[in-house]
């Protein structure tokens, strides 16, 4: 009931509402967009966009989900797309360098810096390592990895999140897992 | 065998790894930049709307549907004619003018 008056406040354009709504999630939202862009500045933009799109959107809000899980529906779709603005915008400047032209590129194929402050300094090559593979796993399997393992959500926040059944959620998971130790396993043995 | 213990050794190191990550907070400012990115937005929207009144959008209206309906009257008008001219032309061109210049007559 509360939550529905809450939700109703923001329908109004009340800026207190906005506020309260900014103030309650901002941590949470942010720490999602960290997770799956593991740069700071980034993430923060991320997490901006996801809150001006809750500004604009919430008249659409139905009420079918709780409003954190839409919150965070939300969140994990920007930082989906903007993944994928980032490795399309690679993609054609690596093609600008086999044409020829002059584009400078950054010589890792990862889709942004990596600049994660909660990764201490003795881990940020493993880190940067896992974070790799993490990008090349299909984008189910690297949305449930994500938000089970380095956002640490529950299985039931994945479900609602997702939009998948707990099993579904089970076996995605396990599959991120294996086919991620295969690829770390390939790394390995290249690298010896 | 020493590598692969050796390797997999490095792939549990490596999963270990996220289990390390400290939750990083969100810049002091955050609220404030995002309530200031909202007003902004709120005060362009306003001011581009503003001086299209509704009489305004009503006048541009009329004016589009003068616009259009001269358009199509003048080139219909105009093909009517042209069509005309081009059929004298062709008739003239291949000699299949009627028999009003025969000398019978």
């Amino acid at each position: 009931m509360e939550e529905q008056e809450f939700i109703n406040q923001l329908k109004q354009g009340k800026q207190a509402a906005f506020g309260k709504l900014i103030e309650a999630y901002q941590q949470k939202v942010f720490s999602t967009c960290i997770s799956f862009v593991p740069n700071k500045e980034d993430a923060e933009d991320i997490a901006q966009e996801v809150f001006l799109e809750v500004f604009k959107s919430i008249s659409n809000f139905k009420g079918e989900a709780k409003l954190s899980t839409w919150i965070f529906r939300i969140a994990t779709n920007k930082c989906l797309e903007f993944i994928r603005r980032k490795q399309t915008k690679k993609r054609f400047a690596f093609m600008q360098t086999i044409l020829g032209n002059e584009i400078s590129i950054d010589k890792t194929n990862y889709f942004t810096e990596f600049n994660h402050p909660g990764i201490l300094l003795e881990n940020k090559e493993k880190s940067a390592i896992i974070f790799k593979a993490i990008d090349t796993l299909p984008e189910s399997q690297r949305v449930v990895f994500t938000l089970a393992k380095i956002d640490g959500k529950s299985y039931q926040e994945i479900v609602e999140i997702t939009g998948k059944s707990l099993s579904s959620v089970e076996s995605v998971l396990f599959r991120a897992k294996k086919g991620l130790q295969e690829k770390l396993e390939n790394f390995y043995k290249n690298d010896i | 065998m020493k590598n692969k213990e050796h390797i997999n050794q490095q792939v549990a190191a490596t999963f270990k790894v996220l289990d390390t990550i400290e939750e990083v907070k969100v810049n002091h400012f955050f609220k404030h930049k995002v309530l200031q990115q909202l007003n902004n937005q709120k005060e362009e929207k306003t001011s581009i709307l503003a001086w299209f009144t509704p009489c305004l959008q009503l006048a541009t209206l009329g004016l589009v549907i003068l616009l259009n309906t001269s358009a199509v009257l003048y080139v219909f008008s105009f093909q009517e004619q042209t069509s005309v001219d081009s059929l004298d032309t062709f008739t003239q061109e291949y000699s299949l003018q009627s028999v009003t210049t025969s000398l019978l007559n």
